[in-house]
């Protein structure tokens, strides 16, 4: 059971139905059953309580605007995509007044392997074509690899977190993390994608 | 392209894989399985020197040392610049039984001075033959004596097997990606295609480098085993 997720509260399809019926519930049982998973996104972008938990509440709001129209069949992603968007945009407001600290630049920083070296300028590619290729290179990976991928560069987790949570050592992580930027690079490359 | 557009992109990719990711409590599982292996592993390693031990008790050898310093003596006919163990001129069908590498990575998760026995010269030793220390142009060979030195230990694969889900492995070297650690880097890693039986490890500092190559088994096996037991 993920300890960040109760599972056993109502269940995403009703949820999303409170939304829908524009039920104040909705709000309170989306924080209690993701709360927590959405706050840990927020604070491993942010690094800071409050603004953490300002980002977790203007969630809720966003969501709440976006219901209807939109109905997820899974909500865990479509919150959890809203405080990763919400926080990212915080964090650059932060930067730009040079406060906070987080995961961000880190991941920035070790990002910078994935960029291929030889591109056509002519290219242009969309962002739809990058997240495609995204995919592609994801699915290409094992569950570990890519478990710990998504770790660092969506939920922005600490390498020392990552390490505790899968039981192998932080320079194992680091290890595993550049692996998958070359080969990122590679695939990139490869599909001749280039932002 | 730019970092943050990798960044951006990432958020819209598939469900399954943000979720499959989601923080959730693994440590415990994984935990109990590192320490299980390591205790392997270990187990395994004094296994490998008292072996080494009673071979050393049984053969009697004028050029057998119980360390080894490896000394820069040039260049090969490959253009590999070579590590001599040993005393200069006794290159060919030297017995070395013991060397240490100062510089283990710790990814290797052994200790600094642990010392690994091995065998060099003759059909046993193979796996010491493809050590090769690539070094800086500017070091000089002519000096044996001011040479720049190095430990390397060496891991004895031949008639060492690991036993990992109750199969058995050759133990090979292998390492992941360029890490930095105490100066050494590990530079790079390549794996044996699926299916095919070689490897090559590189790592080293700005100085010199380390390259062994070993014969191994399928790229699967040898992710598997040299993440959770090896190392």
């Amino acid at each position: 059971m993920n300890p960040l997720r109760k599972e056993n509260s109502v269940e995403d399809i009703q949820i999303v139905e409170l939304y829908w019926a524009r039920s104040e519930a909705a709000i309170t049982e989306t924080a209690d059953k993701y709360g927590r998973y959405c706050y840990s996104i927020a604070y491993g972008v942010l690094h800071d309580d409050g603004d953490s938990e300002e980002c977790v509440n203007d969630t809720w709001m966003s969501a709440w605007g976006a219901m209807p129209d939109q109905r997820p069949a899974k909500l865990s992603p479509f919150l959890g995509r809203i405080t990763r968007n919400l926080s990212l945009k915080r964090w650059e407001r932060a930067s730009a007044k040079k406060r906070g600290a987080g995961q961000v630049p880190l991941a920035l920083d070790e990002l910078s392997d994935c960029i291929p070296t030889d591109g056509d300028a002519e290219r242009i590619a969309d962002d739809i074509a990058l997240t495609d290729a995204l995919n592609r290179f994801l699915a290409s990976l094992d569950s570990d690899k890519r478990k710990i991928f998504m770790r660092r560069y969506w939920y922005f987790s600490p390498v020392a977190e990552i390490a505790a949570d899968f039981g192998i050592s932080e320079s194992r992580v680091k290890m595993t993390l550049l692996r998958c930027r070359k080969e990122l690079k590679k695939h990139l490359e490869k599909e001749g994608v280039e932002p | 392209m730019t970092e943050k557009r990798i960044l951006n992109a990432l958020e819209q990719v598939d469900e399954r894989f943000i979720e499959e990711a989601a923080p959730t409590g693994v440590k415990a599982e994984k935990t109990q399985r590192r320490r299980s292996y390591t205790g392997l592993k270990r187990a395994l390693l004094i296994a490998a020197a008292a072996v080494a031990t009673a071979c050393c008790l049984f053969m009697l050898n004028a050029n057998v040392r119980a360390a080894i310093r490896g000394v820069f003596t040039g260049k090969d006919s490959h253009g590999w610049n070579v590590i001599s163990f040993g005393d200069p001129d006794e290159k060919n069908g030297f017995d070395i039984r013991k060397v240490t590498l100062n510089y283990v990575p710790d990814i290797f998760s052994l200790p600094e001075e642990e010392e690994i026995e091995c065998e060099y010269g003759g059909d046993r030793s193979l796996y010491c033959r493809d050590i090769h220390l690539v070094a800086d142009e500017s070091l000089s060979s002519e000096d044996p004596v001011n040479a720049p030195r190095v430990h390397v230990s060496i891991y004895r694969t031949e008639n060492l097997k690991l036993k990992y889900d109750d199969e058995q492995y050759d133990i090979f070297e292998d390492t992941y990606t360029p890490t930095t650690v105490r100066g050494m880097s590990c530079l790079e890693a390549t794996y044996p295609y699926d299916g095919a039986a070689q490897g090559h490890l590189l790592f080293g500092d700005e100085n010199v480098t380390v390259s062994i190559n070993f014969n191994g088994i399928s790229r699967d096996e040898v992710m598997k085993i040299a993440e959770n037991v090896i190392w």
